[in-house]
């Protein structure tokens, strides 16, 4: 469970839904940006982490004229409010990452943005065109690129940049797209 | 860590403005815990906004992970508060 929530690409996520589900509609697949994308914001948590260990004894120790400027008390609540605030930061990114997802179900694709705040979602009968594309050099060493899905509908174009191996994503999209045209499940 | 140790002893200050910089040095860590609980306060804000999106995110698309993330969210507010309270106790003694 604790690397399962770090996936990236998951074929019918168990105990998963969103608001305006059909009853009879079902998530295939769930998709969410890779997991590079959150390197740099660990980083600035990494420092915020370590910062403290090195700056309170400094500040423990930093005198003028003989006199301690910071008693244990004030660096104590520092130290607090530092950790909470880091704290805060990481759950917060976590969470924007975790809830920034695109759903593909029986009937419509679904991208969910900013924290759940914009919502946008196509029946699949107007999918016309999926591709995917690889970005750069960083792209082609850790295989992360784009995926765009052509629509009939008044949303034009999907875009979902960042994902883990785009081609398969893109194959398992329009495999499934095909399937359900086919089937006549919309 | 003296940051005045390599000063030449010609200008090193006498007795009575020892007494005033150590007046103003004493001062430092209740500014500290001042800016400290002012920071917490907005931070305190910021605590409580990110329990009510937490709750949007959590209506708008359901996850097996819905109440540790709410859970996270209420402990993360109560230890703001926490902070705060120690933070005015420590200021009143």
């Amino acid at each position: 469970m604790a690397i399962g929530i770090f996936k990236t690409f998951i074929k019918r996520p168990a105990n998963t839904d969103y608001q305006g589900r059909d009853s009879d509609e079902t998530i295939e697949i769930l998709l969410r940006k890779s997991l590079y994308t959150l390197f740099p914001k660990f980083l600035m948590a990494f420092f915020l982490f370590v910062a403290p260990l090195f700056l309170i004894p400094f500040l423990a120790k930093a005198t003028v004229y003989k006199v301690h400027i910071f008693d244990g008390p004030s660096l104590f609540i520092f130290a607090l409010f530092f950790y909470l605030f880091a704290v805060g930061f990481v759950f917060e990114v976590f969470l924007y990452w975790y809830f920034e997802v695109f759903l593909v179900t029986s009937k419509k694709i679904v991208d969910i943005n900013k924290g759940c705040r914009s919502i946008s979602e196509t029946p699949i009968i107007n999918i016309q065109d999926i591709n995917s594309k690889i970005h750069g050099s960083i792209g082609e060493i850790l295989n992360i690129g784009s995926i765009f899905i052509q629509t009939a509908g008044k949303t034009t174009e999907f875009e979902i940049n960042m994902i883990d191996n785009p081609s398969v994503v893109r194959d398992a999209i329009s495999d499934l797209v095909t399937k359900e045209k086919r089937n006549g499940h919309i | 860590m003296d940051i005045f140790s390599n000063a030449p002893e010609i200008i090193k200050p006498n007795y009575p403005i020892d007494t005033e910089i150590g007046k103003i040095v004493g001062l430092v860590p209740t500014v500290t815990e001042i800016v400290v609980l002012v920071l917490t306060l907005f931070y305190l804000f910021f605590a409580f906004l990110l329990t009510r999106r937490v709750k949007i995110m959590n209506t708008n698309f359901k996850t097996p992970l819905a109440p540790v993330f709410s859970l996270l969210a209420f402990t993360n507010l109560i230890a703001s508060l926490a902070i705060i309270a120690i933070t005015l106790l420590t200021l009143i003694k």
